[in-house]
């Protein structure tokens, strides 16, 4: 799966900081798009276009498995709205254990520029 | 190095502040704050990245949104936090990594290499909410920012860096 960034401060030069898995704090879900079968050029197209939808522009992507989000105790649950669509589901309420769930995310993520 | 960056309207503590200096308590770092009018501008003797990277977090994430994903904005009071999380941090503790969250918190980031990281959080009350990494260890927890950084987080940064 694969999760857009749009902000600067939410990757470096050589890794995904845990920032940019966490929800927002009305909805508790992390958008997040399956790119399984997508080579880097169609992904940065759908990011793309991802970004302008809400008046940003990508500045990288980070590829996480569904495993890791499985094994950080957390769910996906795709509904194809826009197509290829899903969410991270699950979060706790707490931010400290929001910040602990996303460590583990951003910790396994691979990190596209 | 002089380095002065300008924010309408913030100050340090939710109080307007005239003029403060923070002794070399700090190491050769030292801070004049002044307000002028509405600005709040802040002088650096030394460059300082974690303070420059606050000003910079502060205001790419000023607006709502400002993620993509419909992030709220950083408030007035959650920079005064953050700023004043940063002041109590001792000159011997490593800058940390400045960022936002998605629900306008403030985070500060340690990291040591895959696995390793300490993050802290701060909203606008003073709550900070943290998380840590050492190796397949972790910690969490919520603290919050009085006159000093509270001794847990101490206590995951020496942990953090404590081997190598």
């Amino acid at each position: 799966m694969t999760r857009f960034i749009f902000s600067s401060k939410h990757f470096s030069s050589v890794r995904v900081k845990p920032d940019a898995f966490l929800p927002p704090s009305d909805m508790l879900e992390t958008s997040v798009f399956r790119t399984v079968d997508m080579d880097a050029p169609g992904i940065r197209e759908r990011g793309t276009l991802v970004g302008e939808a809400g008046g940003r522009s990508l500045k990288a992507w980070a590829d996480v498995l569904a495993e890791v989000v499985f094994d950080a105790g957390l769910d996906v649950r795709p509904d194809n709205v826009p197509e290829r669509h899903a969410a991270i589901i699950g979060w706790p309420r707490e931010k400290d254990h929001q910040i602990s769930l996303a460590q583990q995310l951003a910790a396994r993520a691979t990190l596209s520029l | 190095m002089n380095v002065s960056t300008s924010m309408a309207g913030w100050s340090a503590g939710g109080q307007t502040v005239s003029d403060r200096s923070i002794s070399e308590t700090k190491g050769v770092r030292r801070q004049r704050w002044l307000m002028r009018g509405d600005t709040l501008s802040i002088w650096v003797d030394q460059a300082d990245q974690a303070y420059i990277a606050l000003c910079d977090t502060a205001e790419e994430a000023s607006r709502s949104n400002w993620d993509g994903y419909g992030a709220s904005p950083v408030s007035d009071a959650t920079v005064a936090q953050g700023l004043a999380f940063l002041d109590l941090l001792p000159s011997t503790v490593p800058p940390p990594e400045v960022s936002a969250h998605p629900d306008g918190e403030l985070a500060f980031e340690w990291w040591r290499g895959p696995g390793r990281v300490l993050t802290v959080s701060v909203n606008e009350t003073g709550r900070l909410s943290y998380a840590a990494m050492f190796g397949e260890a972790r910690q969490h927890g919520t603290e919050y920012l009085f006159d000093a950084v509270p001794d847990s987080l101490f206590q995951a940064l020496r942990r953090l860096y404590a081997h190598g």
